[in-house]
C-alpha cells in the first residue's frame, strides 16, 4: 500500500509540475504543446550537467536556465512573431526532443542511457518514513502547487494572467501589459518543466535515455483541460492520472485480464470527453470553428 | 497567383533560414556543416537510389499532405492523420491474411479497408465537433495517441509474430504476393494511385463547388452560411477525405516497403503532413513541392551516417526548427488580410482559388 503510494506520486509529480506549468500558459490563452519538449530538455539538461559538475543542484540550475531560454524563444516566437501557438508548441516538442537527442549524441556519443553520479536528494531516506525514495522534489511539490494556486487565484499578477487569457481587449485597458505578462507565465513554466524533467531523470533512476518523457508532457496537457486550467484541477488529474499509470503497471504484474495500453489511453479518453462535454455545456450543437489555438491580443 | 507565389517565397525563406540555423549548430556542436549539405544532397538527389528514396518517403507525405491541406482549408485544424494512418495499416495488416480469394482481390480490399478504418478514425472527431462543437485539434490530437497505443496492443496482442525473436513488437510479414511494392517502396501502382489522387485533389480544390464551398467556410462561415452552405457536411466530407488518404497512407506503408505492421512505425508521418500542409501554402501543388523537400530530408537522414557522422536526431532539430519558423509568416499573413478584410473587402475576396487559410475566428454565434 505504502509502496503504491510511493510510486504513484513519483509517476503523478512530473506530470503534476508539467500541468502546472500548461496551468500559467493557458490561463494567459495560451494552449502549451510544448511541455513534453521542455520537460525532456529539463531532464537531458539536469541529467548532463550533473555528470559534467558532479553536482545535482547545478544541474538543476542549469535545466531551469535553458528551459527558462527555451520559453524566451516560443514566447517570440507565438506572441512577438504572432505564430500559431499550436503548431509552435508541437514544434517546440519536436526541437526538444529531438535537440536533447542530438546534444546527447554528439557530447556523450551514445543514443543509449547516460547516468548521472547522484540522484536528487532523499530527505526521508533512513528515516524509517514508509515512503524512503521520495525525492525532496516529489516532497516539494504540493507546496509549488499551493503557491501557483495563490500566485494564479489570490494574487494581482494571476489575475493580471487570467484577464489576458479571458479578455484581452479589457485587460490592456486596465493597463495590463500583455506581451509582459506572458513572457513572465512562459517562463515561470518553463522553470517548472525544467522541474518535472529533473524529477524524471534524477527522481529514482539518476540517469537519462532519449525520449524518456514518452508523452508525459501531453499527459500533462490533458490534465490541464481536464482539470479545467485551474491549478489544483491540474494537480488533481495529474495524481489520478499518475496512480491510473501505477494501478495498470501492477494490473500488467498480477496478469489481471486488462491491457496495458487501455489503462494508458485513459488520460486521453478522459480529455476528449472532457472537451465534448465543454462542447455541449458552452454551445450546444453549434459547428463553431474552434478559438483554442488562436493566441487573442 | 500573387498571393500564391509570395507565399511559396516566404515558406522559401522561413526553410531558408531553418537550414543556415541548422547548419550553425551542426558547425558549432562539432560537426562539418559542409560535410552535412553535401551530404544531404548527395542522400537526397545525386547518390545511388537517392531519387528512389526521396520519392519513397515523399509518398506517403502526399497523401497526408494533402489530405491536410484539404481540411485546413476549410479552416478546420485535423492534426489526426498520424492515428488516422496506424487505424487503416491496422485494418489492411489485420484483414488481408483471413481474407480467402485470389492475391489482387485480398490487396484491393486490404486497401479499401485501410481508407475506411482512416476515414472512421477521422469521422469520430468530426462526430464530436458537429454534434458537441468540441475542438477539432484536442480531440485528433488525443486519437492521435489512444491510435499509436491501439497499434501498440495490437501488435504485442492480438497479431504479434511468435516466431519472430525481433525487440520491437510486430505482426509476421505479410505475403510477397499481396504487398504493392517491394523494400523500396516505390512501383507503378503506389505511384499512379498517389498522382491520381493529386489530381483528384487539385480538381476538387480548384474545380469544383465543393472545393470552394470549403475554401470559403474557411475564410469566413458568416459568407458561407449566407450563401446556403452547410458546415456540418463540410466537416463531414473533408475529415472524412483526409482521414481515407491518411488511411490509404497506411496501407501502403505495410503492403510496400515495411511489409508488416511494426509498433510504432512512420513515427513522424502526421506532424510532418501537417508541416507539408503548411509549407505548400495550404494548396495541393504546394504541398505536393512541400512533400517532395520533406521526403528528400527523410532520405538524406538515412543516408547520411554513410558521409558523416551526424546523428539520425539531426533530422528532427531541422524539422522542428521548420515547424518554429513556418507558421509565423502565416500568421502575419492572416493578420494583414485581417486588417485588408475590413476597410475594402473587393481585391481580398476575389482570388478564391489561391487562397490563404483563415484566421481561426470564433464563431459568432
Amino acid at each position: 500500500m505504502w509502496q503504491f503510494l510511493e510510486t504513484s506520486l513519483q509517476d503523478a509529480t512530473p506530470i503534476a509540475l508539467a500541468a502546472l506549468a500548461g496551468t500559467f500558459a493557458a490561463r494567459c490563452g495560451i494552449f502549451h504543446l510544448g511541455l513534453e519538449g521542455l520537460m525532456c530538455v529539463g531532464a537531458f539538461t539536469s541529467v548532463a550537467v550533473t555528470i559534467g559538475t558532479g553536482n545535482v543542484l547545478t544541474g538543476l540550475t542549469f535545466a531551469a536556465i535553458v528551459c527558462a531560454m527555451l520559453s524566451v524563444l516560443f514566447w517570440a516566437i507565438t506572441v512577438k512573431l504572432k505564430a500559431d501557438p499550436i503548431i509552435a508548441g508541437l514544434a517546440l516538442t519536436t526541437l526538444g526532443l529531438g535537440a536533447s537527442t542530438f546534444a546527447q549524441e554528439t557530447i556523450f556519443s551514445t543514443r543509449g542511457t547516460i547516468t548521472a553520479p547522484e540522484g536528487l536528494w532523499q530527505p526521508f531516506a533512513g528515516t524509517g518514513f514508509p515512503m524512503p525514495t521520495l525525492s525532496i522534489i516529489v516532497i516539494v511539490t504540493p507546496l509549488i502547487i499551493l503557491a501557483s494556486w495563490i500566485v494564479l487565484r489570490r494574487s494581482q499578477f494571476g489575475f493580471s494572467i487570467s484577464a489576458i487569457g479571458e479578455f484581452p481587449y479589457a485587460a490592456r485597458s486596465a493597463g495590463i501589459n500583455i506581451d509582459r505578462t506572458r513572457l513572465t507565465a512562459l517562463v515561470i513554466g518553463g522553470v517548472l518543466c525544467a522541474l518535472a524533467g529533473a524529477q524524471l531523470a534524477l527522481g529514482g533512476l539518476t540517469s537519462f535515455s532519449s525520449d524518456m518523457t514518452a508523452g508525459r508532457g501531453f499527459i500533462a496537457f490533458s490534465a490541464v483541460v481536464l482539470g479545467g486550467s485551474h491549478p489544483l484541477g491540474a494537480a488533481a488529474a495529474s495524481l489520478f492520472f499518475g496512480a491510473a499509470n501505477t494501478l495498470g503497471i501492477q494490473a500488467q504484474l498480477a496478469k489481471w485480464p486488462v491491457p496495458l495500453e487501455l489503462v494508458l489511453m485513459l488520460p486521453y479518453i478522459l480529455t476528449i470527453v472532457a472537451v465534448a462535454l465543454t462542447g455541449v455545456l458552452l454551445r450546444k450543437g453549434a459547428v463553431a470553428q474552434s478559438a483554442f489555438g488562436e493566441l487573442r491580443s | 497567383m500573387i498571393t500564391n507565389g509570395s507565399a511559396l517565397l516566404r515558406s522559401i525563406v522561413m526553410i531558408a533560414i531553418a537550414i543556415v540555423a541548422c547548419a550553425i549548430i551542426f558547425q558549432l556542436s562539432g560537426y562539418s556543416a559542409v560535410d552535412a549539405m553535401s551530404g544531404f544532397v548527395q542522400g537526397a538527389i545525386t547518390g545511388p537510389g537517392s531519387l528512389m528514396s526521396t520519392l519513397r518517403w515523399s509518398l506517403p507525405l502526399m497523401l497526408v499532405g494533402v489530405g491536410t491541406v484539404l481540411c485546413f482549408r476549410s479552416g478546420y485544424f485535423n492534426v489526426g492523420a498520424q492515428g488516422q494512418l496506424y487505424m487503416g495499416a491496422i485494418a489492411a495488416a489485420a484483414l488481408i491474411p483471413v481474407l480467402p480469394g485470389p492475391a489482387p482481390v485480398r490487396m484491393a480490399v486490404g486497401v479499401l479497408a485501410a481508407i475506411a478504418a482512416g476515414m472512421l478514425w477521422s469521422l469520430i472527431a468530426a462526430w464530436l465537433k458537429t454534434s458537441t462543437g468540441a475542438d477539432e485539434l484536442l480531440t485528433t490530437l488525443m486519437l492521435n495517441f489512444i491510435g499509436a497505443l491501439v497499434l501498440q496492443y495490437v501488435t504485442n496482442g492480438p497479431l504479434r509474430d511468435l516466431s519472430g525473436s525481433g525487440q520491437v513488437a510486430a505482426a509476421p510479414p505479410l505475403p510477397l504476393d499481396v504487398r504493392i511494392t517491394g523494400s523500396s517502396g516505390v512501383g507503378p501502382v503506389n505511384v499512379t494511385l498517389v498522382i491520381l489522387v493529386l489530381i483528384g485533389c487539385w480538381f476538387l480544390v480548384n474545380r469544383t463547388t465543393f472545393g470552394l464551398s470549403a475554401t470559403i467556410v474557411g475564410r469566413n462561415p458568416q459568407v458561407a452560411a449566407r450563401q446556403g452552405v452547410n458546415p456540418r457536411s463540410i466537416v463531414w466530407s473533408t475529415f472524412a477525405l483526409s482521414g481515407g488518404l491518411a488511411g490509404l497512407a497506411g496501407a501502403l506503408e505495410v503492403l510496400g516497403p515495411t511489409g508488416r505492421l511494426i509498433q510504432g512505425f512512420s513515427p513522424d508521418v502526421g506532424f510532418t503532413g501537417v508541416l507539408v500542409a503548411l509549407v505548400g501554402g495550404l494548396t495541393v501543388l504546394g504541398a505536393t513541392f512541400a512533400a517532395l523537400f520533406f521526403g528528400a530530408l527523410a532520405a538524406a537522414i538515412g543516408y547520411l551516417p554513410i558521409v558523416t557522422d551526424l546523428p539520425r536526431s539531426a533530422l528532427e532539430v531541422l524539422q522542428g526548427l521548420v515547424a518554429l519558423l513556418i507558421t509565423v509568416q502565416l500568421r502575419a499573413r492572416w493578420k494583414k488580410r485581417a486588417a485588408k478584410a475590413k476597410p475594402d473587402p473587393a481585391p481580398a475576396v476575389s482570388k478564391p482559388g489561391v487562397s490563404e487559410p483563415a484566421a481561426r475566428t470564433e464563431d459568432p454565434t
